[in-house]
């Protein structure tokens, strides 16, 4: 390969490659951020002697010829304009020309003059625009009007015209092209590093937003480690971990009045921020309706209606809701479409399959209907939500029905609180650090002793 | 992954799902239940060869159901596990299953 190629092609990498560093600098570095009215001049200054200090670089890489200097020289001034505005435009230009007149040489003249009206018309650009940054494309195009800008004010100043009209001949391609291409790609990086830069302070107020969510989430659901305060009839552990920051499972544990308690759990379609948002909105619903109503079917068909309406998104729940009432162990209860939970007596667990409705918020004017049995003292109910079952390994295998029935076989002898993190402890065992996919939660309830009863429980 | 073969005749539309129909997927079939609809009578969604279907799955079916109210719509051949879905969400009582 021709050695002057070779030569020039490997001066032009060293030149991207400054122009790479110098567009990482600036835009990483304080001193070109504007901030606040008061440092106005002190930007300004700073912004032209940046520009300036990258002309005298371009100036001492340039390539002699004829008297003439083919260099990246006007990627300063540009730069000082488009960064600062006119003044500072004026300054980079300045620096540079004159650095440019002191090195000498039959275009050295035209050369300040057209660095410094380069400053100036990009600082005047610079004000049309509404970004910080020129969009790549304009800096392109600004670069390539410049440049043969430049060549004009050559060929204008420089006597005699024929010598002009040579060296313009000579270096107008690399020239324009150089310059074009090099300021073009340092607004390319600038923008880049940029918007990085603005993508991470977004998300990380994002992370704060939701680390709030997630505080204000976990302070709806009650905390529940194997006692229910105030009362000894009965004891009741719970567990709600979502996949992402917050979710849209949940479960709640209520008196109705003094001896019947409300518990539900509940799986909001979906996971993340809009489940979590229904989720809000849907216990707030079940709550109201179940504390105003004596009858639990029409207390869930009157919820349901009220999703119903206010659901442009069409999202719906799942929920198995019930009634315990304590003097006699009767549990009425609704399936909204929920899995259904076990009942564990003794050391047998058997999962209550029981023909459910639609979940709510799926259709207006649903009828749901209760349904009751009766917990003897001992009994426990173990309420969970399809995370728990679903929970999968890396070679998709979910944990599945039959498991947790084992496993609850084998753990119903302990506390509910034990129970609740025996089971934890399995999914986490059989997912074997997988991913989390979907919100995990578990209710558990065992009915201790009946209200009134003498001595049992105790 | 979800395959959707969509075949028109008249203004019966017939969506032939292979695949799973989840979180990832539910938004293709989605755009065409938002978008693909007008002028259709009959709408008919094959599952003989979807393997799975999850909640965001069970949404689409529902915003499908609304938007052909008072028309025909049929689910065709879910597999047993779909079916146990259906079943358990109480969607086997709002949805014409043939």
């Amino acid at each position: 390969m021709d050695s002057q190629f070779v030569d020039i092609f490997v001066k032009m990498l060293g030149t991207a490659a400054v122009i790479l560093v110098v567009a990482g600098f600036i835009a990483v570095s304080p001193l070109l951020k504007q901030s606040g009215g008061h440092n106005k001049w002190k930007y300004i200054l700073q912004a032209g002697l940046v520009g300036g200090l990258f002309g005298i670089y371009g100036n001492l890489s340039g390539t002699a010829f004829n008297g003439a200097l083919i260099s990246v020289r006007d990627i300063g001034p540009m730069l000082a304009g488009f960064v600062g505005g006119p003044v500072s435009g004026l300054i980079g230009g300045f620096i540079a020309g004159a650095h440019r007149l002191a090195l000498g040489g039959i275009t050295a003249p035209p050369c300040i003059v057209a660095t410094c009206i380069i400053g100036i018309l990009c600082g005047f650009i610079s004000l049309k625009q509404k970004d910080r940054l020129v969009r790549p494309h304009i800096a392109f195009i600004t670069g390539i009007l410049m440049e043969l800008m430049h060549l004009g004010i050559m060929l204008a100043m420089v006597r005699p015209f024929s010598a002009g009209i040579s060296i313009v001949k000579g270096i107008a391609v690399p020239f324009v092209f150089s310059n074009a291409v090099g300021f073009t790609l340092m607004i390319a990086i600038m923008t880049f590093i940029e918007n990085q830069t603005e993508l991470t302070a977004e998300k990380n107020r994002l992370e704060s937003e939701l680390a709030v969510a997630e505080k204000i989430q976990r302070s709806m659901l009650p905390v529940l480690n194997n006692s229910f305060p105030g009362r000894k009839e009965l004891t009741v552990a719970a567990l709600m971990e979502p996949a992402k920051v917050v979710g849209g499972d949940f479960y709640d544990v209520f008196f109705v009045d003094k001896d019947r308690i409300a518990f539900l759990i509940a799986d909001v379609a979906g996971k993340g921020v809009p489940a979590a948002l229904f989720m809000m909105n849907a216990k707030q619903i079940l709550t109201e309706k179940i504390m105003r109503s004596t009858d639990l079917g029409e207390a869930i068909s009157a919820a349901n209606d009220e999703l119903c309406q206010r659901n442009e998104a069409g999202m719906f729940v799942t929920a198995w809701i019930g009634i315990l009432d304590l003097t006699c162990g009767k549990v009425e209860y609704v399936n909204a479409g929920h899995n259904p939970p076990l009942m564990c007596t003794g050391a047998h667990a058997e999962y209550m399959i029981t023909r459910s409705g639609l979940v709510l918020a799926g259709m207006e004017g649903i009828r749901y209907r209760q349904n009751s049995f009766e917990l003897k003292p001992g009994d426990m109910l173990f309420l969970y939500t399809d995370g728990v079952t679903e929970a999968e390994n890396k070679t998709h295998e979910q944990l599945g029905e039959d498991a947790l029935q084992e496993l609850l076989d084998s753990v119903s002898g302990s506390d509910t609180e034990q129970v609740v993190a025996q089971i934890r402890d399995k999914i986490s065992e059989h997912v074997a650090g997988f991913e989390q996919s979907d919100d995990i939660t578990m209710l558990c309830i065992r009915l201790e002793s009946r209200y009134g009863d003498q001595g049992s429980g105790e | 992954m979800l395959n959707i073969k969509e075949t028109r005749d008249g203004s019966r539309l017939t969506l032939d799902l292979t695949g799973r129909l989840d979180t990832k997927t539910a938004p293709d079939l989605e755009s065409i239940i938002e978008k693909g609809l007008d002028g259709v009578e009959s709408l008919i969604i094959l599952m003989e060869n979807l393997d799975y279907i999850s909640s965001a799955g069970l949404r689409v079916l529902l915003s499908a159901r609304k938007k052909m109210k008072n028309k025909e719509f049929i689910i065709e051949k879910p597999n047993e596990s779909i079916m146990g879905i259906f079943e358990m969400t109480g969607f086997a009582d709002i949805l014409d299953i043939r």
